[in-house]
């Protein structure tokens, strides 16, 4: 309960967070109210499975990720890296057309990786909620503990997720699918540079 | 085809003689000379010869526009000059009042940071959302305060929608000098889906200001940081920062515009142009194309500098709503079929009376926005010249 209402409390900041880079992906492809849903909920379990990653890392090691910057900033520099990466892939490449992006979509017509990737790398974006989060969950004291705290967590948050897929409506338009990848690109870039920073900031602070 | 656009240009001139010219012009000379001296007469010889001049080169520019009927030529050398002074001003004023054009942390955490319109969409969204100016600047005291830029930029949308980027931004002088600079332009056609990017750069920065609680552009992307106000280079993220905004410069304000002859950094990249253009859907003014008079030639979507002409808003008779209403497709169309026009009345409506009415609201804008600019640069030019001093 005490994850479900921190969630609840500090779920439009973590929407915030996440809004660079799952708002231009449902922008950025045609989809209808099912496509977003769907889109949304991939998007939503990544994240779970970011959230769920960092619960075992705080039952396994919440004082070096809570005390030590430099693991911090590693951490933190990878996955915004790594986020950053995935946005320029979803930016350049174009579905059913270009083989990287057809080799991620195993699923079927409308699903792909990509924003199961793209959650689970905002998962382990490091905002203040989310630190409420982990200190929550490392005072549980157990595995279990921490996974339900985390998940409970995750569900609070996920309510100011509702009206995303909505989103999707908007690619229905050429040059809002433009814009979306476009934007995609833009954030990528700004990813990229927050991640090279984190990650030289953990190198250099030995 | 070519034979219509190597046709001399045909102009509205309302004011064709000198008496009527005189006469239109007479009161926007009353009013700028009252707004100028903000109703007190300047006591100090070189501030008074500073307004003075400042004075006679807006009323100079405005009576050409109305004597030749041109308006881009005159409202060009108006806008680059504005740029200059903007810089020159905003340098000294920086160096008188801080020592230094550097911004500190110490400068962002006492709220001392100028605030320019740019912002102004990284800003509404998270304060509507979190009622929290972002901004690390003052929202009313000191110099280019938040509150002030806020309702100037109302005033701007009210009267000229996104004609802001053609008439009264203090920073697009600086692209569209260089765009004027070389007499051929060395890059030709540039992909349609270029001119989507300024709405992506909007859309992204918006989400990271909300996302990091600070505006992203400012401290990531603004080209105009070279010229203004530089970030203390004194960490990793200081050298990033200032590279990328010297990279942005020079590519966007100087190379492309130069190899282009268009205004590159406006019309493919600046997130408040895009955000500008959907006030240019409210406003009253705007350019439209007389179908009947036009033969296609392509003059205008060549010479718009902002990429708001296609083949297909020319066959629909308007602009894209990303139009500067800087004057240009107006002036070099050879056969007078582009025009501004006021939503509401016929296309085939006298063009006259409808620049006249888009010309002195505009201009006179310009000239109170702009205004304390060029006299204060003319007055620090002044000053250096007689004293040798120009702080």
């Amino acid at each position: 309960m005490p994850g479900f209402l921190l969630g609840l409390s500090t779920g439009i900041t973590c929407m915030a967070y996440c809004a660079p880079a799952l708002f231009p992906y449902l922008a950025g492809g045609n989809r209808d109210l099912r496509g977003g849903s769907q889109a949304t909920a991939l998007f939503l379990g990544g994240r779970l499975g970011g959230y769920l990653f960092f619960a075992v890392l705080a039952w396994l090691v919440h004082e070096l990720i809570l005390k030590n910057i430099r693991f911090r900033s590693l951490l933190l520099g990878t996955a915004y890296s790594s986020l950053a990466l995935t946005l320029f892939f979803f930016s350049f490449s174009r579905p059913g057309r270009c083989g990287g992006a057809r080799h991620l979509r195993p699923q079927g017509p409308g699903l792909s990786f990509v924003p199961f990737l793209l959650g689970f790398f905002t998962g382990q974006n490091v905002c203040p909620p989310f630190l409420l989060a982990f200190a929550g969950a490392a005072g549980t004291g157990s595995l279990l503990g921490s996974l339900s705290f985390f998940t409970t967590f995750f569900l609070g948050t996920s309510v100011f997720f509702i009206p995303a897929p909505l989103l999707g409506a908007l690619g229905r338009s050429p040059a809002a699918r433009t814009i979306a990848r476009m934007a995609a690109a833009v954030a990528g870039l700004y990813y990229a540079c927050t991640g090279i920073l984190a990650l030289l900031g953990g190198i250099v602070n030995r | 085809m070519k034979i219509e656009a190597n046709l001399p240009p045909q102009r509205v001139e309302l004011g064709k003689s000198w008496g009527r010219a005189l006469l239109i012009s007479l009161p926007m000379a009353l009013m700028t000379a009252f707004m100028f001296m903000g109703g007190i007469k300047p006591v100090e010889p070189l501030h008074l010869t500073a307004t003075a001049i400042a004075w006679a080169f807006y009323n100079a520019v405005f009576f050409l526009m109305v004597k030749t009927g041109e308006t881009d030529r005159y409202r060009a050398v108006l806008f680059v000059t504005i740029a200059l002074c903007f810089i020159l001003v905003f340098a000294t004023v920086l160096i008188e009042t801080r020592g230094t054009r550097v911004l500190s942390a110490a400068d962002m955490a006492e709220g001392r940071t100028p605030f320019c319109h740019i912002v102004i969409p990284f800003v509404i969204i998270p304060a509507v959302l979190t009622r929290t100016i972002i901004f690390p600047g003052s929202m009313l005291e000191g110099f280019a305060n938040i509150g002030t830029m806020l309702v100037i930029w109302l005033g701007a949308t009210l009267v000229m929608g996104r004609g802001w980027c053609g008439w009264a931004c203090f920073y697009g002088g600086l692209d569209e000098g260089f765009s004027r600079l070389a007499k051929k332009r060395r890059i030709g056609r540039i992909g349609g889906h270029w001119t989507y990017l300024p709405f992506a750069v909007l859309a992204a920065m918006v989400l990271l200001s909300l996302a990091t609680l600070a505006p992203a552009y400012c401290v990531w992307l603004c080209p105009f940081k070279t010229v203004t106000e530089s970030p203390a280079i004194d960490s990793i993220v200081g050298w990033l920062q200032a590279g990328l905004f010297v990279a942005l410069f020079l590519a966007l304000v100087v190379v492309l515009p130069f190899l282009t002859k268009r205004r590159t950094q406006c019309g493919l990249f600046c997130p408040f142009g895009a955000m500008q253009s959907f006030t240019n859907k409210m406003n009253i003014f705007e350019i439209r194309i007389d179908r009947e008079k036009c033969r296609d030639c392509g003059v205008c979507i060549e010479g718009c500098p902002t990429f708001s002409l296609n083949e297909q808003t020319v066959k629909e008779g308007r602009t894209r709503f990303t139009c500067t209403k800087c004057g240009r497709c107006v002036d070099i169309c050879p056969r007078g079929a582009v025009r501004y026009h006021l939503k509401g009345t016929p296309v085939k409506a006298a063009a006259g009376p409808a620049r006249m009415l888009f010309l002195y609201p505009v201009f006179l804008f310009t000239a109170v926005f702009t205004g304390g600019m060029v006299a204060g640069a003319v007055w620090r030019v002044l000053r250096l010249l007689a004293t040798g001093r120009m702080l």
